[in-house]
């Protein structure tokens, strides 16, 4: 029997991990395109924490979190650095009731699942992991030392290196410029390296996926919300503690050598303000600069209340990305309207956490036609009633 | 009580010598593109400019650190100046964010195609609106023109002394001399002028500071003063396009003229073709002893 002929668009996490996994079935002949270098777009923009619980996914997907951090473990205890992973532990702030209850119900399930979680009330030994904040209004923490985060762009040329091993191509620098149709079917794709015949084409191109779509005849409902990044430089120059994994609703921060990475959360973006969110070019980011005044006004703000102790740090570099964000902030997997055109978009500010278990459920949905509950769940169809998911 | 006393008359000295000398420092910045995000369009031979991240000039980080490091030690009050576009603004501001007190940009379509001669004319007349200063900073040259000449225009404008290349400022006294070290190569020059001096400086001389996200929102509540053409003591025909005898006709990058030669094989025929290679290419060979005869070695 003929083997079934997947392309993959994207070679950042949420590709590299399907491209894996469809690599481990027989039945199937893999191919990934990345138009530039692996893990180089949104991937290596990516802060990488894969926290065992926090508020940026819902507890409800406990087990998408769960798989997340077990399979990027599983990398190192294979190879050790495979995944980047740095143990720092995690330190998230209960700043009202309901933020409190999500830190106890995901403190339960990471001990439920074999890890050491603990929720501090006592602002002393919330103090003593992070010297620097101000707790003042602050309920709890809660506290593992079990996770950190991991490096999604090495994890992504992991993925690759493992799927290459198991007979699938991959392709850097080439560029998908057309995919080819007959009918309503998908037949295949051409690219600046020449045209490859598919039965099955996934997108996985994150930010790219408004254009990508549009080569198949679909706009999808994908926006664009800015990460704006800085990277803070301590003033001693080198932190004398291991600065954790810090979780606040509204921004996050982490260790990044010697410097502190921070972020606002990309739950906290609007996607009708056209400050935080809109369709833009992501071709034209650059590596560094571009971030906008507000975004340094916000922190200044968030710094100045909750670690005024990191005002004084000094500015080494910061940098823009785009997070690609449906109007639910949760991914769109699945079929949609045109035959053998796949989707795995849509991870916006969590796509290294949510990369496995797509990779895993897509590839197998993909090989058998059976859908797990999380490909029902997030399927296109939840948007066909309020969208026009047709390019003009 | 009299360590107290002692304490307090310390302090008040250090606090009088600070007081007393009070230097005037201005610091010239240039806005350049940066270089890690330029990218050469190979049909025009020209910088594609769109979407490129524009940073204070390298060398001018030196500057503007070195002047603050000044002030911290002797008081006073530092100065940015540039001349350039409005979007210089956004450079004036980061340098604000790096300790400067105040800043000045001279902008104008008339200075628009300025050369090394016109931008130093230019820059002098700035500083003369200014009231002048006790020391005039620069980075050793701009990254994208690496001509080193602007610092020397300004100071021979302004009719002061210009000390270049200056790795260290060893001291600066009350008589109004100053010390410094200007480095060669292989060594350097240990120089003393009287101020007013105009000094561009290497990056050895320093460390820059990073600018604080505290620092950085002060800096975004202060004016920048923008002076035209108008506003400066200056003759049209010395600035600009009109007051350059230089222009830049063409940026490229020169084609590589040579390709590399890999000797394989044996190690012995190898060594032998490549020393064959360098005789025909007009390298002598001199034997050992011939080289101990000449007191060579």
């Amino acid at each position: 029997m003929a083997k079934k002929k997947v392309g993959i668009i994207g070679g950042g996490i949420v590709g590299t991990v399907l491209g894996y996994n469809l690599s481990l079935y027989d039945s199937v002949d893999v191919t990934l395109f990345e138009k530039d270098q692996i893990g180089s777009g949104t991937t290596a923009k990516s802060a990488g924490t894969v926290c065992l619980f926090d508020d940026s996914l819902p507890n409800k997907f406990w087990n998408v979190r769960l798989y997340g951090f077990q399979t990027y473990m599983n990398l190192e205890k294979e190879d050790k650095g495979s995944a980047g992973f740095d143990n720092t532990g995690t330190l998230v702030l209960a700043t009202d009731k309901k933020v409190e209850e999500s830190i106890k119900t995901g403190i339960a399930l990471a001990i439920a699942a074999g890890y050491k979680a603990k929720y501090l009330t006592d602002h002393d030994k919330i103090n003593k992991i992070l010297p620097d904040l101000n707790l003042e209004g602050i309920l709890g923490a809660g506290w593992t030392r079990d996770d950190g985060y991991f490096d999604s762009t090495m994890a992504s040329n992991t993925f690759v290196k493992k799927m290459r091993a198991n007979g699938a191509k991959v392709f850097t620098t080439t560029k998908v410029e057309k995919i080819n149709m007959h009918g309503n079917k998908v037949t295949g794709i051409e690219t600046n390296n020449g045209s490859y015949n598919f039965d099955v084409v996934v997108d996985a191109s994150g930010p790219w996926t408004r254009f990508t779509g549009r080569m198949a005849g679909l706009e999808l409902p994908i926006w664009h919300t800015k990460a704006e990044a800085f990277f803070l430089a301590p003033p001693k120059k080198k932190l004398d503690y291991i600065f954790p994994v810090l979780k606040y609703p509204r921004f996050y921060a982490r260790r990044e050598g010697d410097n502190i990475f921070i972020c606002k959360a990309h739950l906290t973006m609007d996607l009708n303000d056209p400050m935080h969110a809109g369709i833009w070019d992501p071709d034209k980011l650059q590596p560094t600069g571009g971030t906008d005044e507000y975004f340094l006004e916000f922190l200044f703000g968030e710094l100045e209340r909750n670690a005024p102790g990191l005002l004084d740090c000094g500015v080494a570099s910061s940098w823009l990305g785009y997070r690609a964000e449906p109007p639910d902030f949760m991914p769109i997997l699945g079929d949609t309207q045109v035959d053998g055109y796949i989707l795995a978009i849509g991870c916006g500010g969590n796509g290294v956490i949510e990369a496995p278990t797509i990779g895993r459920d897509l590839a197998k949905y993909i090989v058998t036609g059976e859908k797990t509950l999380l490909i029902e769940h997030l399927s296109l169809k939840r948007f066909e009633e309020k969208y026009n998911l047709k390019a003009k | 009580m009299v360590i107290l006393f002692l304490l307090k008359n310390i302090f008040y000295i250090e606090f009088k010598r600070k007081e007393e000398l009070g230097l005037k420092i201005i610091v010239c910045i240039k806005q350049v593109p940066d270089t890690t995000s330029v990218k050469m369009n190979p049909e025009t031979n020209t910088l594609i400019r769109d979407g490129v991240v524009s940073i204070i000039n390298p060398f001018d980080t030196y500057a503007i650190e070195e002047g603050v490091r000044l002030k911290e030690k002797y008081g006073g009050e530092i100065i940015a100046i540039s001349m350039g576009p409005p979007q210089v603004e956004e450079s004036l501001r980061d340098a604000l964010s790096l300790g400067v007190d105040n800043t000045y940009l001279l902008t104008d379509i008339a200075f628009a195609g300025a050369d090394t001669l016109a931008t130093g004319y230019t820059l002098a007349a700035g500083i003369k609106k200014l009231g002048g200063a006790d020391i005039i900073i620069l980075g050793r040259q701009a990254m994208d023109g690496d001509t080193g000449q602007v610092g020397p225009s300004v100071g021979e404008n302004l009719g002061i002394p210009h000390i270049t290349n200056v790795r260290k400022i060893e001291q600066i006294d009350e008589d109004g001399t100053i010390i410094v070290e200007r480095l060669l190569e292989g060594g350097y020059l240990r120089l003393k002028t009287k101020l007013p001096v105009l000094l561009t400086v290497v990056k050895e001389i320093n460390e820059p500071r990073l600018p604080t996200i505290k620092a950085k929102m002060l800096a975004r509540k202060k004016e920048i003063v923008s002076w035209d053409s108008n506003s400066l003591d200056i003759e049209t025909g010395r600035i600009g396009l009109t007051g350059s005898p230089t222009q830049v006709i063409k940026i490229f990058t020169p084609p590589k003229t040579t390709k590399g030669k890999i000797y394989q094989g044996n190690v012995k025929t190898s060594v032998t073709s490549f020393l064959k290679d360098i005789q025909n290419a007009g390298i002598q060979f001199i034997k050992k002893e011939d080289r101990m005869k000449n007191g060579t070695n």
